[in-house]
C-alpha cells in the first residue's frame, strides 16, 4: 500500500516536472492567441512592464516574428541567444518597430541532440506567422531538417558554416562566411608565413573532414602540399597527448592548420604543442581567437598563434563598444563578456529586420525576397552582402596572439566566394 | 540462561514462527530438531535481531527482545550461520581475529592472542592451515573455522545453525565431538540441527519444531527412545548405544 | 624510435589514472556489490572543485584547499552512500543500485556544470614546466601524479592488508550477512569504503586538472576505467592496476594508426578479452566458497 502510494506520487511529480519544462518550449501551434503569449512571455522576462503596454498600441502592423530554436535554452548559448535577440528586439521596437508591427521573439528549446533539434525546428515552422527562424551550430542538424524548410519555405538562418547546406536547401542562410573561404584564407596564411608542408589537425566532424580536404586542395593548387590529415574526436577523447605527438613527428611537417573548438580540444592541443616545444607556426580557426581562450590557456601557449577571427575582438573598433554598450547597460544581460555569439545572433537579427525594411513587409515570403538585396550592410561582426551561397559575410579579419596575450586583428580579409 | 516466550516472527507478511517456548539452561547443550521450513533457523535469526519478531527474549533476566545484533553480540550471545559463510578472501587467521569485532572495538589493539591458543587447540587442522585462504578450505575444514569465528567472540551462549549440513558422515562426527568440547568448557550451546540422531545424542534437552511450533520437548535420553519420535524423524529404528 | 617511448610514457601516465578510478571501482564493487557508474563524474568533481578553490575562490594556503576538498568529498562520499546504497540493500533486483549511481552521476556532473562552471576551463599546475630528458618531455605535474597513485596505492595495501580495521572492512564486503552476525557494523564499514574512494577518485581528478581541463568530458575516464577493471581481472587490485596500464598504452599505441578510432581499438580489446579470456589478466584469488 505504502508503496504504490510512493509509486503514484513519484509519477504524478515527475508527470508535473515534465510539463513544467514543456512550457518554456510550450509551442504556439495553438492557434489564435499566439502573438499576444509570445509577447506576455517577453513582457515578464523584461522590467519595464508598461512601457511595453504604450508600444504595443502603437504598433499595430503586423508583426515580425523571428523564432529562435538552435540549442537548448538551458545552455550557455542558448541563453545568450535569448538574451541578445529580446534586447534586440526592445530596442527595435523602441525606434518604432518594422514596417509599421513590432519585432516578436519566440524560443523554442532545441534540444541536445539532433532528433530533439529536428522536433524543435519542426514545431518552430508551425509557429503562426513566423517570418524567419534563427538555427543550430552544427551543420548534421541542418542537413537533416533541410526537407522540412524547403517544404514550409521559410527562411532560416544557421550559425553553422558548412558549404553544404546553401545545396541542401535554398532557405538556409548563414551571417558568417562558408568553410571553403575559411579555409582557403587559412591555407593561404600559412602560405604567407613560409609554411611549404603543414600538418592538418581537425576534429573529426564531416565540417572537419570538409575543411581539411579544402586546405589541402588549395595548398596543391598554389603548388604546395598537406603532409598529413590528422583528424580526432573531440567528444570522447581527453588525453590529446598522443594525438599532437603524432602530428608533431610527421616526417618533413613545418606547421599544424588546426580546426578545433575552443573547449577541451583546443585548449588541449595548444597547451601541449607549447608544452613539447613545438618550433613551428600554428595555424588556427576563429573559434581560439577569443580573450577568455587566451587567458584559459595561459598567454606563454597562446602567443604567436596566427589564423582568423570573424569578430574583431579588440576594443577599438566603434561598432564593438556600441554593441557592447547596449549589452551591458541593459539589465536583462546577465553576462560579464559579449563574445562572437552574442554578435552573431544579433547580426542576424539586424539582417532579418534589414531584409524586411527592403522588401516592404513582414512576412516570410518579403523577407526572403529582401534578403538578396542585402548590399554593404554594416553589421557588429562585419559588412554583409547577399552572396549566391546564401552566406552574408564580406570580409574576415587576420588575427595573431601577441607576446603579451593581446589578440591584434588586423587586416580585414575579403571573402571570396 | 536464556528464556523466549511467545516468539513470533515475519518474514514480510508470512509468519514463520507461531508462538514458540524455549530455554536453554546455563551449561547445557539444547537442541532443536525439525525437517526442512520449520522455522529453526529463524528462531535463530530471532535471537540474534536479524528478523522482524515479537514475543520475549530474556537473557539471564534481561529483555533483550527489541536488541540489534550487535547488542546481542555484545550480551555473548553468537550466532553461527548455516553454510558456515566464512570470510572466502580473508586467511583463516584473519577470519578468527575478525570474529573479536564484538569486544575489540574498531581501533586500539587489545590482545586476542590466548584465544587464537584455545581455538588453535580444539581445532588443530586450523592451525595447520592458518595463512591458507578461506575459500581453499574443506567443507569440514570451514564448519570449525566458522565455530572458531565465533567461538574468538568469547561467546557466553553459542547458537549453531545446522553444523553438519553438506558434510561427510565422518567429519560430521568429529565436529560434534568439537561441540562436546566446547560445552564442557562451560559454554551453553543452542544447536540447530536436521541430523536428529546426533543431536539427540549430544545434547542434554531437545525440542521438536515442525511448521512454527513446538510439537515436542524433553529430556534427549528419553526422547531417543520415544515412538513417535523414532517414527517420524528417527526412520524407525532403534539405536545402537 | 623516440615517438615510441614517448608514447610509451604518456601511455603509462595516462594508464595509471585508469588504475586509480579502476581500483576505486573495485573497491566499490567488493565492498557495497554495485559497480558505481558515477565514478568518471566522481573525479570530474575533483577536478571542478580544484577549479573552484584555486581560480573562482582564490584561495590561497595550499593546506586550507586539502582540508576543505577533503570535507567536502568525505561529505559527498557520505550522501552517495545514504543515496545510492542504503536504501538498496534489501531492493528485489539487484541492479537497482547501479542504476541509481547513473543517475547520481548525472546529478554530481549537473551540479559542478551549474555551481562551478559550464565552460571548459584550465587550472594550473602545481609546478609548472616540465623536464626534458633526452628526446622527451615529462610535465612535472606527472611526477605529483604518479607520486600520489603509489602514495594511495600503498594506504590502500596497508590498510587493507595490515590494519584490523581494513580486514573488518573486508569482511563485511565479503559477507554482509555473516559480518552483521558477528556485529559488525556493515553500514559504517560500507559508509567509510564510500568515502575512501570517492576521496581518492576526487583528489585524482584534482591532480589531473591541470593535465586534461576541467570539463565535463572527464568523465569519459569511467568507461576506460571499467574496460581496465575487466582486462586486467575482476575481483583484484593488483589486476586493476596492471588492466590500467594497459589500456593506457593500448591507446597511446592505437594512435600509430588511428587518431580518431582509439575508443574503437580499446574497447574492441575489452570485447575480444570478455569473448576469449572473461576473468582477465590476473585471476582473482577470492573464489566462491564452497558449499
Amino acid at each position: 500500500m505504502k508503496k504504490r502510494f510512493l509509486a503514484v506520487s513519484v509519477s504524478l511529480m515527475l508527470a508535473l516536472g515534465l510539463t513544467g519544462c514543456g512550457q518554456g518550449a510550450k509551442d504556439s501551434g495553438q492557434g489564435g492567441n499566439d502573438s499576444t503569449q509570445a509577447t506576455t512571455d517577453q513582457a515578464q522576462t523584461e522590467a519595464a512592464g508598461s512601457q511595453e503596454q504604450t508600444e504595443k498600441a502603437e504598433l499595430n502592423g503586423a508583426p515580425l516574428k523571428i523564432v529562435y530554436c538552435g540549442t537548448s535554452l538551458s545552455q550557455e548559448n542558448g541563453d545568450r541567444a535569448k538574451q541578445v535577440l529580446e534586447i534586440a528586439a526592445k530596442e527595435c521596437n523602441a525606434a518604432g518597430g518594422v514596417n509599421g508591427g513590432e519585432v516578436v521573439i519566440e524560443l523554442i528549446d532545441g534540444g541536445n541532440d539532433q532528433q530533439a533539434y529536428i522536433d524543435a525546428v519542426l514545431k518552430a515552422l508551425e509557429v503562426e506567422g513566423v517570418s524567419a527562424v534563427i538555427g543550430t551550430f552544427y551543420s548534421q542538424y541542418a542537413l537533416a531538417c533541410a526537407d522540412y524548410v524547403n517544404e514550409a519555405q521559410i527562411p532560416v538562418f544557421n550559425v553553422a558554416t558548412n558549404f553544404e547546406m546553401a545545396n541542401a536547401s535554398d532557405y538556409y542562410f548563414t551571417n558568417r562566411c562558408v568553410d571553403t573561404a575559411f579555409s582557403n584564407t587559412m591555407a593561404q596564411i600559412a602560405i604567407d608565413n613560409g609554411v611549404k608542408n603543414p600538418v592538418t589537425l581537425f576534429y573529426n566532424t564531416s565540417n572537419g573532414y570538409n575543411d581539411s580536404a579544402f586546405m589541402k586542395a588549395y595548398m596543391e593548387d598554389k603548388g604546395f602540399s598537406v603532409a598529413e590529415e590528422i583528424a580526432f574526436d573531440n567528444t570522447t577523447t581527453t588525453d590529446y597527448t598522443s594525438i599532437v605527438m603524432q602530428a608533431m613527428n610527421v616526417a618533413d611537417s613545418d606547421g599544424i592548420l588546426l580546426h578545433a573548438t575552443a573547449n577541451t580540444d583546443g585548449q588541449s592541443i595548444i597547451a601541449l604543442l607549447h608544452q613539447y616545444g613545438y618550433a613551428h607556426p600554428i595555424i588556427s580557426n576563429s573559434n581560439l581567437f577569443s580573450d577568455s581562450f587566451v587567458k584559459n590557456v595561459g598567454v606563454d601557449a597562446c602567443a604567436g598563434m596566427i589564423g582568423f577571427a570573424e569578430y574583431t575582438t579588440t576594443q577599438e573598433n566603434e561598432a564593438n563598444k556600441a554593441f557592447q554598450e547596449l549589452m551591458f547597460n541593459n539589465s536583462s544581460f546577465s553576462y560579464d563578456t559579449v563574445s562572437w555569439i552574442d554578435a552573431s545572433f544579433y547580426d542576424d537579427f539586424s539582417l532579418i529586420v534589414e531584409a524586411a525594411r527592403l522588401a516592404g513587409g513582414n512576412d516570410k515570403d518579403s523577407i526572403l525576397d529582401g534578403l538578396t538585396k542585402i548590399k554593404g550592410y554594416d553589421g557588429i561582426m562585419t559588412s554583409y552582402s547577399y552572396h549566391e551561397d546564401h552566406s552574408y559575410a564580406d570580409y574576415i579579419y587576420l588575427a595573431v596572439v601577441q607576446e603579451d596575450g593581446t589578440i591584434e586583428v588586423s587586416d580585414a580579409v575579403e571573402v571570396t566566394h | 540462561m536464556l528464556q523466549i516466550e511467545n516468539l513470533h516472527a515475519w518474514y514480510g507478511a508470512i509468519e514463520a514462527l507461531k508462538g514458540i517456548d524455549i530455554s536453554v539452561h546455563d551449561g547445557n547443550i539444547c537442541c532443536i530438531i525439525g525437517a526442512n521450513g520449520a522455522g529453526k533457523t529463524t528462531l535463530l535469526k530471532s535471537v540474534s535481531g536479524m528478523v522482524r519478531h515479537t514475543g520475549t527474549i530474556r537473557w539471564n533476566k534481561e529483555d533483550i527482545s527489541k536488541a540489534s545484533p550487535m547488542a546481542v553480540n555484545k550480551h555473548g550471545i553468537i550466532h553461527v550461520p548455516e553454510g558456515r559463510l566464512v570470510f572466502p578472501g580473508l586467511t583463516v587467521y584473519e577470519n578468527l581475529e575478525v570474529g573479536t569485532i564484538s569486544w575489540h572495538g574498531f581501533i586500539g589493539r587489545k590482545p586476542y592472542d590466548e584465544d587464537i591458543r584455545k581455538v588453535f587447540d580444539l581445532f588443530p587442522r586450523l592451525e595447520e592451515r592458518r595463512d591458507q585462504q578461506a575459500w581453499s578450505l574443506s567443507g569440514g575444514e570451514q564448519q570449525m573455522l566458522a565455530i572458531g569465528r565465533g567461538l574468538m567472540a568469547r561467546p557466553k551462549l553459542l547458537m549453531l545453525d545446522e553444523p553438519s549440513m553438506g558434510l561427510a558422515p565422518l567429519v560430521v562426527e568429529e565436529v560434534f565431538k568439537k561441540i562436546v568440547e566446547i560445552n564442557k568448557q562451560g559454554i551453553p550451546i543452542l544447536l540447530i540441527e536436521q541430523n536428529a540422531r546426533l543431536a539427540l545424542e549430544v545434547s542434554d534437552y531437545a525440542y521438536i519444531m515442525e511448521q512454527g511450533r513446538i510439537k515436542f520437548e524433553g529430556v534427549s535420553k528419553e526422547l531417543e527412545s520415544d515412538e513417535r519420535i523414532l517414527q517420524a524423524y528417527l526412520g524407525n529404528f532403534k539405536e545402537e548405544a | 624510435m623516440a615517438l615510441f617511448f614517448q608514447q610509451t610514457l604518456t601511455g603509462v601516465s595516462v594508464g595509471l589514472v585508469y588504475a586509480t578510478v579502476a581500483m576505486g571501482l573495485m573497491l566499490l564493487l567488493r565492498a557495497a556489490g554495485v559497480m558505481n557508474f558515477a565514478q568518471g563524474n566522481l573525479l570530474a568533481m575533483g577536478a571542478y572543485l580544484s577549479f573552484l578553490f584555486m581560480e573562482k575562490l582564490q584561495l590561497s594556503s595550499g593546506l586550507l584547499m586539502v582540508i576543505l576538498a577533503l570535507a567536502v568529498f568525505v561529505a559527498v562520499g557520505c550522501v552517495f552512500c545514504s543515496v545510492c546504497f542504503l536504501p538498496f540493500k534489501h531492493a528485489k533486483w539487484p541492479q537497482a543500485m547501479m542504476i541509481c549511481t547513473i543517475g547520481a552521476g548525472t546529478v554530481i556532473q549537473e551540479c559542478c556544470l551549474l555551481f562551478i562552471t559550464a565552460e571548459t576551463r584550465s587550472v594550473r599546475p602545481i609546478l609548472a614546466g616540465s623536464l626534458s630528458v633526452g628526446g622527451f618531455v615529462i610535465p612535472y605535474q606527472y611526477f605529483f601524479i604518479f607520486g600520489a597513485m603509489l602514495f594511495m596505492m600503498t594506504g590502500l595495501f596497508f590498510l587493507f592488508e595490515k590494519m584490523y580495521c581494513g580486514r573488518v572492512m573486508s569482511a563485511a564486503a565479503q559477507n554482509k550477512y555473516a559480518a552483521d552476525l558477528l556485529g559488525i557494523p556493515t553500514n559504517l564499514t560500507t559508509m567509510v569504503t564510500f568515502c575512501i574512494v570517492v576521496c581518492m577518485v576526487g583528489f585524482s581528478g584534482w591532480l589531473l586538472a591541470p593535465v586534461y581541463r576541467v570539463s565535463a568530458s572527464l568523465s569519459n575516464f569511467q568507461a576506460r576505467a571499467f574496460a581496465s577493471v575487466v582486462i586486467g581481472g575482476f575481483g583484484s587490485l593488483k589486476g586493476a592496476i596492471i588492466g590500467g596500464i594497459l589500456v593506457g598504452l593500448i591507446e597511446a599505441y592505437s594512435t600509430y594508426f588511428t587518431t580518431t578510432y582509439k575508443d574503437v581499438v580499446v574497447f574492441g580489446c575489452l570485447l575480444l578479452v570478455l569473448a576469449f579470456c572473461p576473468q582477465g589478466i590476473i585471476p582473482s584469488g577470492t573464489k566462491k566458497e564452497k558449499a
